[in-house]
């Protein structure tokens, strides 16, 4: 597999601040990659670093092998991208945002600029100027921008703001087909974690400037951040169950009210551990009624477990 | 690059406020040209700094001679002006064909008609003045023409007056070319004989009061030294035949000297005087309009990228900062000299409109340095529209580099504005209070075409001076914006 992106030890200052800190980062030939943090967690940063719009403080950033500062316009040219917001011209209708954006590349003919349109549904109104458009329309005439020229790799900050359903699944569609059958390298970011689980092939999880994880889809559902499993109990007598609990070293209780207990057991060696706890239990006549199996973990329990749980304030 | 510059167009022409500013454009072009159409008009005749048109009808005179419309016994003056009118314009005609306006022909030829006519007898006489006299001291220049048109003795001028008168004046300058005040002060004295005034004089020698360099009566002894000199003046009459006397000023700013000016002081038929291209030479005053939308424009480019938000899709292109920065510079520019045009082309048709016609076969005739020239009166235009022209430049770089320096519209339009109107004004404070330091001023420099022919509006002031000091400028502003423009973190 192919880095289209490298982002090799990166560090950003905004006058004393450091905002981030050793930042690495690859994006191969057909992923789609999640770009994940809390609010100035430093997605921005990185991705304009990525486009040249900010400088680079310390490390290099290859685009296709290309060294982003040294050879800008040949690393360029392989990238689309969307930062914070689809910037257009308010006072021109979309076709001109777009004949101006093709004049800015090689190579875009006007056909490759409707059939760009077509694919984001926005034939009808694309001779309309785009102070007329809404949040949604103005996401789709970004996208359209960023798509015309067959970027290797696509860099969407926050895409789906502003969609409606029907566009949200459009836009997944959109890039996994880009991903998978073009071998374009995404880069999406968001905060909707639902959404990046849908579309992600792999996500990279940044708080407060460093980067915490980086792993597949799959990776991250069956693996918690201690290696261990939570399990649901419901027992007649919990009092007792503690006791009992309180025996094996390896279970750690995380709640215990009136009926309930949720314990954690580490994941290597589970299922013995499981057996004997479970045995105890019964031993000991506590009244066990109930045991939940793990449920599937979801993005965003391990997005909030990483990066704190939330209410915080903003770094 | 092209493509870039392309963009950078529709963004200004598509733009809407585009549409609002000509209709500005339109509008007030249409009210300069309806005032200059105005009532002024015939005292204004002689209220144009550097030049004033008098392009004469060739047919309508010829006709009132040929018909014996005027009578050379009752009205010799009369006579004897379109006499010369017409042996000019006969001169002009055998060299250009009937089409007058694509003339090509040698001054000298001109000069030889009128000199060597034995009908005339002509004495010129127009030094140029090294000395940078005040370019908008027209008053004064009318003032001394009304004067010498009360003189109704004017003597001949002999061969030997005109030598001595020479010395003279050859005498003056060197002392200010020294700055010999003392030698100038006491030769005053000795010529004089109004008492108030020698007392003046003495009084300064007395106290050493010596005019510096930067002070206004250093300025002021110069130009009396030139410009007072009796003698200049008395060379300054001529005589056409016997009895009639009209005179060739002595305007010390040498660049242009009307002929027609000259001849037809007060009672040539004016039907015979062009009223079209003096009235659009005025109507371009509505080239400060054009100035002030440059400005706005230009204020734009760089600052609304930022505001709105696109210059973060601008930057994402794989062009170097570089050549957006200049795209928009020539964009900007290209701009400019559309609105330029554009205002031309409305005084142009209003200008025609209000005066009730297109004068376009009027030939511009001048006397220069002493030398008759014609020329097409388009040339005349283009001198006047220059020095806007330069004006528009410097006020446009000036607010692009704001706009790329504070990515702030409304300072780079305020200052840009602010630099068109006021800086007539501050520049007339300078040359009162710093004309050393005003010098460095760009925009005392921007009339190059006065300051080609030494009328600038300091002493030594030169045009290759100027062009340098234009040309560092721009060149300085645009190195800045450049830089802001190239580093900035978006
Ligand atoms: N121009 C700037 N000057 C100073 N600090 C900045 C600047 N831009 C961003 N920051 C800081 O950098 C940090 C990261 O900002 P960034 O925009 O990258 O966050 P983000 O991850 O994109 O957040 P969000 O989810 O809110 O978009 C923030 O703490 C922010 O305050
Ligand atoms: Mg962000």
């Amino acid at each position: 597999m192919e880095h289209y992106l490298e982002i090799k030890h990166i560090d950003k200052f905004f006058g004393k601040k450091q905002i981030l800190k050793d930042v690495s980062l690859e994006v191969n030939s057909g992923e789609v990659f999640g770009f994940l943090g809390p609010n100035g967690a430093g997605k921005s940063t990185t991705i304009k670093m990525i486009v040249g719009l900010l400088c680079i403080d310390r490390g290099e950033i290859l685009v296709c092998g290309e060294n982003i500062e040294k050879h800008f316009e040949k690393a360029m040219a392989n990238i689309g991208a969307i930062v914070e917001n689809p910037e257009t011209y308010n006072g021109l209708s979309g076709m001109i945002n777009l004949q101006m954006a093709a004049r800015m590349r090689d190579g875009v003919t006007q056909e490759r600029i409707d059939e760009v349109v077509e694919l984001v549904g926005l034939t009808k109104r694309i001779h309309d100027k785009v102070k007329k458009y809404s949040l949604g329309m103005k996401q789709r005439l970004g996208l359209a921008q960023t798509l015309l020229h067959r970027p290797k790799v696509l860099i969407l900050d926050e895409p789906t703001n502003g969609l409606d359903p029907a566009g949200i699944k459009q836009l997944r569609d959109i890039l996994k087909h880009l991903a998978h059958e073009e071998g374009v390298a995404v880069i999406v970011s968001s905060h909707l974690m639902s959404e990046m689980e849908l579309m992600c092939d792999r996500v990279g999880i940044i708080s407060k400037g460093e980067i915490l994880m980086v792993k597949t889809l799959e990776e991250l559902k069956s693996v918690s951040r201690l290696n261990t499993v939570l399990f649901k109990y419901r027992l007649k007598d919990t009092e007792k169950a503690k006791e009992v609990f309180a025996g094996f070293e390896y279970a750690d209780f995380v709640l215990c009210e009136q009926d309930r207990i949720e314990i954690r057991v580490p994941a290597e060696g589970m299922e013995d551990k499981l057996e004997q706890l479970n045995e105890a239990l019964v031993k000991a006549g506590c009244g066990l009624l109930e045991i939940s199996i793990p449920e599937e973990r979801h993005l965003e329990d391990v997005f909030l477990e990483l990066t704190g749980e939330g209410g915080e304030q903003i770094a | 690059m092209h493509k870039l510059v392309y963009n950078e167009l529709i963004k200004i022409l598509k733009s809407g406020k585009n549409f609002i500013l000509i209709m500005i454009l339109l509008l007030l072009s249409i009210v300069f040209s309806f005032a200059a159409s105005a009532e002024w008009e015939s005292e204004s005749r002689w209220y144009s700094p550097g030049g004033s048109t008098h392009s004469l009808y060739y047919d309508q005179l010829k006709m009132e001679l040929d018909m014996g419309l005027i009578d050379p016994e009752e009205n010799p003056v009369r006579y004897a002006r379109t006499r010369l009118f017409v042996d000019v314009f006969e001169k002009v005609k055998l060299q250009a064909g009937d089409d007058m306006t694509r003339l090509i022909w040698t001054d000298q030829v001109l000069k030889d008609t009128l000199l060597s006519s034995p009908n005339y007898q002509i004495a010129y006489y127009a030094e140029t003045s090294p000395y940078g006299i005040s370019n908008a001291d027209d008053y004064r220049w009318r003032n001394n023409l009304y004067e010498m048109g009360e003189i109704s003795e004017a003597p001949q001028v002999t061969p030997e007056l005109k030598a001595k008168a020479q010395a003279g004046i050859e005498a003056a300058i060197q002392m200010v070319k020294e700055g010999a005040w003392r030698s100038y002060y006491e030769e005053q004295i000795k010529k004089l004989d109004d008492p108030e005034q020698i007392q003046y004089y003495q009084d300064m020698l007395a106290h050493d009061d010596i005019p510096n360099g930067g002070s206004s009566r250093d300025f002021q002894w110069r130009r009396i030294l030139v410009e007072g000199d009796l003698r200049l003046r008395e060379l300054a009459r001529y005589r056409i035949l016997n009895d009639i006397e009209t005179y060739v000023s002595y305007i010390p700013e040498p660049s242009v000297l009307s002929l027609g000016m000259t001849v037809n002081l007060t009672d040539t038929p004016s039907e015979g005087v062009s009223e079209f291209w003096p009235r659009l030479a005025r109507s371009l005053n509505a080239l400060i309009v054009a100035a002030l939308i440059s400005v706005v424009m230009a204020a734009g480019s760089i600052a609304k990228e930022y505001s709105t938000g696109t210059i973060k899709f601008l930057l994402i292109n794989p062009k170097k900062r570089m050549k957006i920065f200049w795209s928009k510079y020539i964009a900007v520019l290209f701009y400019s000299v559309c609105m330029t045009a554009l205002c031309f082309v409305f005084c142009f048709l209003m200008t025609g409109f209000f005066a009730g016609g297109y004068d376009l076969n009027a030939v511009f005739i001048d006397v220069c340095r002493g030398e008759v020239h014609s020329s097409s009166p388009w040339l005349y235009i283009w001198v006047s529209m220059s020095d806007q022209i330069v004006s528009i430049l410097i006020s446009t770089t000036l607010a692009f580099t704001l706009s790329a320096v504070c990515r702030n519209n409304g300072v780079a339009v305020g200052v840009g504005i602010a630099a068109e109107l006021v800086s007539q004004f501050l520049l007339v404070l300078g040359t009162r209070v710093l004309p050393v330091l005003t010098r460095a001023f760009p925009y005392a420099n921007i009339k190059l075409t006065s300051i080609r022919y030494g009328a600038g509006i300091l002493p030594y002031q030169s045009f290759t001076g100027a062009l340098l000091n234009l040309a560092i400028y721009v060149g300085i502003l645009l190195w800045i914006a450049r830089d802001a423009f190239v580093r900035s973190e978006v």
